[in-house]
């Protein structure tokens, strides 16, 4: 299977490890074949740093920059191709996001979703069963 | 350790034994890459020694200072003109580096040199280091990072966890290291 990810100038990434991890960035640079130069969107946590690709995962967005191109037209282009937003609505996105959403919950929320949890195995039940009656009634 | 840049300064103590050169009156100023004051003072002193018939106890330090680098952002080529002592002999070597500090680069040299030659840091000896226009580097190391497209895969990866209070010594299950995406 051929490769879709790449490492390159433009590509959005996930930083995988420590404090900043699941927060979005781009590579601005490559640096060798191990570091890259990434930055992140206005407003992000994640400064523009050096970062191993060990701790990086590739995600399958990239934008167009020009490599080792400021902050300033980082922050301008990733606000452009509104990339926060398009990497929320992926699978992959949707994943951390509920993750995200699941770990801020309290007890009580916990429990909220545990009795629509059986609520929704419920009402499975109730239509699989009702589905299984037709189907045995009719044969 | 990460290695630093110092700016050493430093003179022969005068001798009232002996009689007063020129030399005396003058100081000596080095850059030194080393990963603390400490070690950079010891190459200063064996470089120091090298130039005047000196040892520790006949001379001193007059200032440590480190060089704090601007623009640690960017990824600059460097030139590496070095000297090591190899099994058989002295030998004079030109190395690249890519880096986004001079003692970032130096650092990546002493890793290389270790890792290649097994020299190990009391036989490096650093003579020159300097950043260089892409369009002026040699090795084919340097050149395939500076194409302009650069464009490369992660064929194998290895997941890690996300902290270190999340790493485990067994996993359920055997990791998928593939990347084929």
């Amino acid at each position: 299977m051929a490769f879709k990810r790449f490492v390159e100038v433009g590509r959005i990434c996930l930083i995988s490890y420590g404090r900043l991890s699941n927060q979005l960035c781009v590579i601005v640079d490559v640096m060798d074949q191990n570091h890259v130069i990434i930055d992140a969107a206005d407003g992000s946590p994640v400064q523009r740093q050096v970062i191993n690709l060990k701790r990086l995962n590739l995600t399958d967005l990239v934008v167009k920059l020009p490599r080792g191109c400021k902050s300033k037209t980082v922050h301008k282009v990733m606000a452009q191709e509104d990339v926060e937003a398009k990497f929320a609505a992926t699978a992959w996105g949707r994943k951390i996001a509920r993750q995200r959403l699941r770990a801020g919950l309290n007890d009580f929320d916990r429990f909220k979703v545990m009795v629509a949890r059986k609520r929704r195995s419920y009402l499975i039940g109730q239509e699989l069963g009702a589905l299984r009656k037709e189907r045995s009634g009719g044969a | 350790m990460p290695f630093k840049q110092y700016v050493i300064v430093g003179r022969r103590l005068p001798d009232p034994k002996r009689p007063h050169k020129a030399a005396d009156d003058a100081l000596y100023k080095m850059i030194i890459y080393a990963p603390d004051p400490i070690k950079a003072k010891s190459k200063y002193y064996y470089f120091l020694s090298q130039l005047l018939k000196t040892k520790r106890s006949t001379a001193e330090v007059v200032s440590v200072t480190e060089v704090q680098e601007r623009n640690t952002t960017r990824v600059k080529n460097y030139t590496v003109w070095l000297r090591y002592q190899s099994r058989t002999g002295q030998v004079n070597m030109l190395k690249e580096a890519r880096a986004t500090s001079v003692a970032a680069a130096v650092e990546s040299i002493y890793q290389d040199m270790a890792g290649r030659h097994r020299a190990r840091y009391e036989s490096i000896q650093i003579l020159r280091v300097q950043e260089t226009p892409s369009n002026q580097c040699k090795r084919p190391a340097t050149l395939q990072m500076i194409d302009p497209h650069i464009r490369f895969p992660l064929p194998h990866k290895l997941q890690r966890a996300s902290s270190r209070a999340l790493r485990t010594t067994f996993k359920a299950k055997l990791p998928v290291t593939t990347i084929t995406k």
